[in-house]
């Protein structure tokens, strides 16, 4: 799976890129917060805050064009709704490698080197 | 100028909506969650021509902003569009199920989110003419027995939708679901647009054209609309028949959650949901009745 499918993001934005870039920048300032609050319901067994803060992340992540980072927060958001958390860290932690993978696509891509 | 409220939590998504809609000149009103939503409904009654509502948030979450906007008459009549997740079908249906004809998957593409903004805001408008002309009090409307129209065109049936609604009760309620009825009688039956035919005219911005175009047409030129209404001791009974083939009408008396995304197809159910006690169509489907108790 791809880390960021700029090319899709930008097709739905109708090629809008300064529109993408502007998104890019907020999740790059938010991120950290939005993947503590999944850790932070996980932690506290809180299924109904992984759920919700799963489907937030997804969605966002989605509009990015964030591919590979998507599934594992889908993954989460279906634990939480399913009330099923026992490999949730595990999952966690793919999230975390994809968002942080991901990060340096968009960090390129917001400064202008991106491809 | 269109003015749109965004309830989302995501700031992302905020920003996505936003942008995208401003740079069509649509004139934007955020709301970070559902309290803060119903608040700037509340103080701004009647401002709003559509709200796009994030349905799962913290807090008061979409259907509940929804359920609430629905109970207050002042805020009833605008339109939703419903963002929710494509594979949950009963999302959906609890969605329609309490309001919210319109709908918006992430992601979406830029075109998808313009055409269902531009069908809700026009419908809306429409709904609002349409109902604000039925209520212009017309008192001795109450007291006619029946009445027959026969007309061709689009125009003829939302002229003649405000004026008969008035032999009800509640006009505006009633006018918006017999305009349906009468559009439907016109542009599916007698013009016989198909239902894809009229995605497509949607999308492109074509339908005002075609709909005249096929008016012009030899072969429907002595097609009408026979309009009945007639006054029972306890209901108003409206008989609309048309001169086309008919269809396939029972699909279309619910919305259908994977029609939910359609830029259009929403009338008969809305209707059915909003405007009267029964609607029943007859034979192959070119002839329906809608009650109205009274």
């Amino acid at each position: 799976m791809e880390v960021f499918r700029k090319s899709e993001a930008l097709e739905r934005l109708a090629g809008n890129e300064s529109l993408l870039k502007n998104m890019a920048k907020i999740f790059l300032d938010n991120h950290s917060d939005q993947v503590s609050e999944i850790k932070k319901a996980i932690d506290g067994g809180d299924d109904k805050a992984l759920e919700l803060s799963a489907h937030s992340l997804k969605g966002d992540l989605a509009s990015l064009g964030a591919e590979a980072a998507s599934a594992p927060a889908l993954q989460l958001e279906v634990m939480g709704l399913e009330n099923n958390m026992a490999s949730a860290l595990e999952v966690y932690s793919l999230l975390e490698n994809e968002v942080m993978r991901l990060n340096g696509y968009l960090r390129e891509f917001v400064d202008g080197s991106g491809t | 100028m269109k003015k749109i409220l965004i309830v989302d939590d995501s700031e992302i998504q905020r920003k996505l909506l936003a942008g995208t809609l401003e740079d069509q000149g649509y004139k934007i009103e955020i709301a970070e969650n559902g309290e803060a939503a119903l608040e700037l409904l509340e103080k701004n009654t009647d401002k709003y021509h559509a709200v796009l509502l994030d349905r799962m948030m913290p807090g008061i979450d979409g259907i509940e902003v929804l359920k609430r906007m629905k109970e207050q008459e002042s805020m009833k009549d605008v339109s939703v569009i419903m963002q929710t997740a494509k594979a949950t079908q009963d999302e959906i249906l609890e969605g329609l199920q309490a309001g919210a004809y319109y709908y918006l998957t992430k992601p979406f593409s830029k075109n998808t989110l313009l055409a269902i903004v531009e069908t809700a805001v026009s419908d809306y408008l429409r709904y609002k003419k349409i109902k604000t002309e039925a209520q212009r009090a017309v008192g001795t409307f109450q007291l006619m027995a029946d009445a027959r129209y026969f007309f061709k065109t689009i125009e003829e049936a939302d002229a003649l939708a405000p004026l008969l609604a008035q032999a009800c009760p509640n006009p505006g309620k009633v006018s918006t679901g017999l305009s349906e009825l009468l559009l439907n009688a016109v542009e599916h039956g007698n013009l016989g647009i198909t239902y894809e035919e009229k995605s497509d005219l949607v999308e492109n911005d074509r339908w005002h054209d075609e709909v005249n175009r096929r008016l012009k047409l030899q072969e429907n030129a002595a097609k009408i609309v026979d309009f009945q209404m007639e006054r029972t001791d306890h209901e108003v009974r409206y008989l609309i028949k048309d001169q086309g083939e008919g269809f396939d009408w029972e699909k279309y008396l619910e919305i259908n959650p994977e029609r939910a995304f359609d830029n259009h197809g929403r009338g008969i159910a809305m209707s059915r949901a909003m405007s009267f006690d029964k609607i029943e169509y007859l034979g192959k489907g070119n002839e329906v009745l809608a009650v109205v108790k009274t």
